[in-house]
This record gives structure tokens, sequence and C-alpha cells, in this order.
């Protein structure tokens, strides 16, 4: 499996796309189980969110490390809605995804699209 | 034989589930709710638990909670298997002490089958 890939979301197939390609390559990277279902159900929120939108997004993966450390990176590409959900308390995001990751970044870029970094580490 | 006990309210797919996992070489047995799927589990321990969570008497949280807090059951598998595939839904479930949570969607019975294969349930 690629360690870097983008999807384009434009409907509700492609979200279960990202869903399951997020599943595969943490299952692939060595995640166990749980670790498999949380990445894949942040990514699942997030690629939501994004089809939300009024513009279509996207949703990059990557393999990252950090030292001897392996993670996996989620990136989701939004337009400004993409502010508005992930601008409240820590545990009220989306029904807690933030819970599910390591880290879990909003880069409000110019405005016009944001970005919501995640991050899981084995 | 390794056995595997449907917890599915829905007879449609409670068979559908039992002929996949039966063409993998499984036994497979069926519960209809939530109280009959903890009495099974209870009187004839399996080696995994595929539990749907709307079920008619009890949900499927409950029944998960029952029986990982149960000394004789805690350490038998349990495999979510649902339409709620929100991000509170699957905290929900892991929090209850379910060892894997699938959406019922396109690609479930491929994860329910690979889920099964990484807990040594299937070969």
């Amino acid at each position: 499996m690629a360690n870097r890939k983008t999807f384009h979301v434009l409907n509700q197939f492609d979200v279960v796309q990202v869903r399951q390609w997020a599943r595969q390559m943490a299952r692939e990277m060595g995640f166990g189980l749980t670790d498999q279902t949380r990445i894949a159900t942040a990514v699942s929120e997030m690629a939501r969110q994004v089809l939300g939108g009024q513009r279509s997004g996207q949703v990059l993966f990557s393999t990252v490390r950090a030292g001897t450390r392996w993670g996996m990176e989620c990136t989701c590409l939004g337009d400004e809605s993409l502010m508005t959900v992930t601008d409240r308390p820590r545990g009220q995001i989306l029904g807690g995804v933030e819970r599910l990751v390591d880290e879990f970044e909003v880069d409000p870029g110019d405005g016009v699209e944001v970005a919501v970094v995640m991050r899981k580490w084995l | 034989m390794t056995k595997i006990i449907v917890v599915e309210d829905s007879p449609t797919q409670a068979l559908r589930l039992k002929l996949i996992l039966e063409r993998e070489g499984l036994e497979v047995s069926v519960a209809p709710n939530g109280r009959e799927g903890e009495a099974m589990v209870s009187q004839q321990p399996p080696d995994a638990v595929v539990l749907d969570l709307n079920l008619p008497d009890i949900d499927g949280f409950e029944v998960c909670r029952a029986l990982k807090a149960s000394p004789d059951t805690a350490s038998i598998p349990i495999v979510m298997l649902t339409i709620k595939d929100r991000a509170g839904d699957t905290l929900a479930g892991l929090d209850a002490g379910a060892d894997a949570y699938i959406p019922k969607d396109d690609y479930a019975e491929f994860n329910l089958i690979q889920v099964l294969r990484d807990l040594s349930v299937l070969s």
C-alpha cells in the first residue's frame, strides 16, 4: 500500500472509501484493532465535514516519522465551514473525534481553505 | 470447530452473516436480542461474538459491558457490527469493551472476516 494517498471527497461514497483506506492503511502499518477503529472513525467524521462544506475538499494520507516513532497522518482540507465545526472545546468536537487520535491540529490558513491534521502514533 | 455467536435482531441480516461465516468454516448461532445473546454466550461460551447495537430489548453497549464484566466471558472477543458509525458511538463501543467496531457499509463483510483473522478466530 502506498504511504501517500489523496482522495477528493465529492459524495458519501467517497467518505466510505476514505474510511476503508484509513482502516487498511492503519492495519498494514501495524496498528492494533482498536486503533484501526479509532483512526477509521476519526477520518470518516472529518471526511463527512469536508463533504458538508460549500466546496468539495480532500483527504490526504501519509506516514510520518519522529525519531524512531512511526505514525499515520491524515490531513482534511475543506472550506471555512470546517472552522466552525472544530472551534469547540476539547471533547465536544464532532462527538469527541479528537479523542480518537493522538494529535489533532487545525490550520485556518487564509480562511478559505482550512486544514485539519490528525496523527496517530504506533 | 470454531464457534461464533451473532447477536442480531434482523432475521435477514442474521441469515446473511450466518451464511458468510459458515462459508469460512465457522459454526454460527444466532441470538435475536440482547438478553438471549447474553444468556447464550454465558451458557455456551463461543470463540467470538458479533454484536449489533440496535437491539429490541437492551442495546449492544449494555450486552458488551455485561459480558466484559463477567469473569466467565470477559476474554471472549466482541466485534460490534452496526449501522452506527459516528465518533460518539465508536467511543462508546470501545469504552464498553469492544475489541473491534465495524460499520455496516459496503466493506462490512470484508472487514469482519479480516478482524476475525486478526483475532485468530479464523485462520
